[in-house]
């Protein structure tokens, strides 16, 4: 896990980049673990693209805007869902692709309480939009997620998260 | 709803993600409270929808929402004479929850999201000040 971030001010943009990239990956471990009990591992190298990988996106609205990204297999969120439900639980219609959205509309309002407390984009009100999933697509969609993001392996799984948008 | 005996609650869920609802309705269940029936809506309309025919003793609902988000549903319970005093909780990730929460009317408490089971039961309990079974 990676340490605490904070940037300072008149921080160059590459370093922000890099910043908003470690606070997404934060927010991301810690949703998934006090929402599913999954521990998130950052990963040195993206490696292939998982199968079946989902995009899910929460559009942010503030003092900046931009996109929370997360790109996941759909066995990840049947996993997350089982964790949540239970042996006992509901059965639920498209369960998976519901929990990977929740996780993302959860990472999504971890993230923008600490972009603004440990960021240089000073203090104002945020607004989150609904969680959108769709395909990720095959090709080279996930390096290209990848190359802005973090990697990580969560319980088994490889999960990309990212910020994207005027940062 | 202190203090001497009540008859069991009827609870709106109220969250666009189906398997939220079903781990807020499992809280609820073992919370010890004494709940009757655990009505479900996917948004803040069809929420609306259904208060006008149940009787409901308690909401559960989240902000960020399509069709009719939690905002707007709970501006629209509070302006309804008939709804008014049916107490809300906002169980939600969006930042400005607990601010929205704290100035309006009828809103009883805020759980933010990621939540356990155990903050669900100690919400519930202080927003309907209901002893537990």
């Amino acid at each position: 896990m990676t340490e605490a971030t904070t940037v300072p001010p008149a921080t160059p943009p590459g370093a922000l980049r890099d910043a908003f990239r470690n606070l997404a990956a934060e927010a991301f471990a810690r949703a998934a673990e006090t929402m599913a009990f999954v521990t998130a591992v950052p990963l040195d190298e993206p490696g292939d693209a998982p199968p079946d990988a989902l995009r899910v996106s929460v559009r942010f609205g503030g003092p900046v805007a931009g996109k929370l990204e997360l790109a996941a297999p759909e066995a990840f969120g049947a996993m997350l869902a089982a964790n949540l439900l239970g042996p006992d639980g509901p059965p639920v219609a498209d369960a998976a692709v519901d929990t990977l959205k929740e996780l993302a509309n959860v990472t999504c309002g971890v993230l923008l309480p600490e972009l603004a407390r440990r960021g240089p984009i000073g203090v104002g009100r945020f607004e989150m939009g609904v969680p959108c999933a769709g395909a990720l697509g095959g090709g080279s969609a996930w390096s290209d997620f990848t190359a802005g993001g973090t990697v990580l392996d969560a319980d088994g799984f490889k999960v990309a998260v990212r910020v994207s948008g005027a940062l | 709803m202190t203090g001497t005996p009540t008859k069991p609650l009827n609870v709106l869920i109220v969250d666009d993600s189906a398997v939220t609802r079903a781990v807020i309705r499992r809280a609820v269940k073992l919370c010890g409270l004494p709940v009757d029936e655990c009505y479900e809506a996917c948004n803040g309309r069809a929420a609306l929808d259904a208060m006008a025919s149940l009787r409901v003793d308690l909401v559960l609902a989240d902000l960020n929402m399509p069709e009719m988000d939690g905002f707007e549903m709970i501006r629209r319970i509070g302006d309804d004479p008939r709804l008014a005093g049916t107490p809300v909780v906002v169980i939600s990730s969006e930042p400005n929850a607990a601010a929205f929460a704290a100035g309006r009317r009828g809103v009883r408490g805020c759980l933010p999201k990621p939540f356990t089971p155990e903050s669900v039961r100690d919400v519930l309990v202080a927003a309907t000040g209901v002893a537990r079974d």
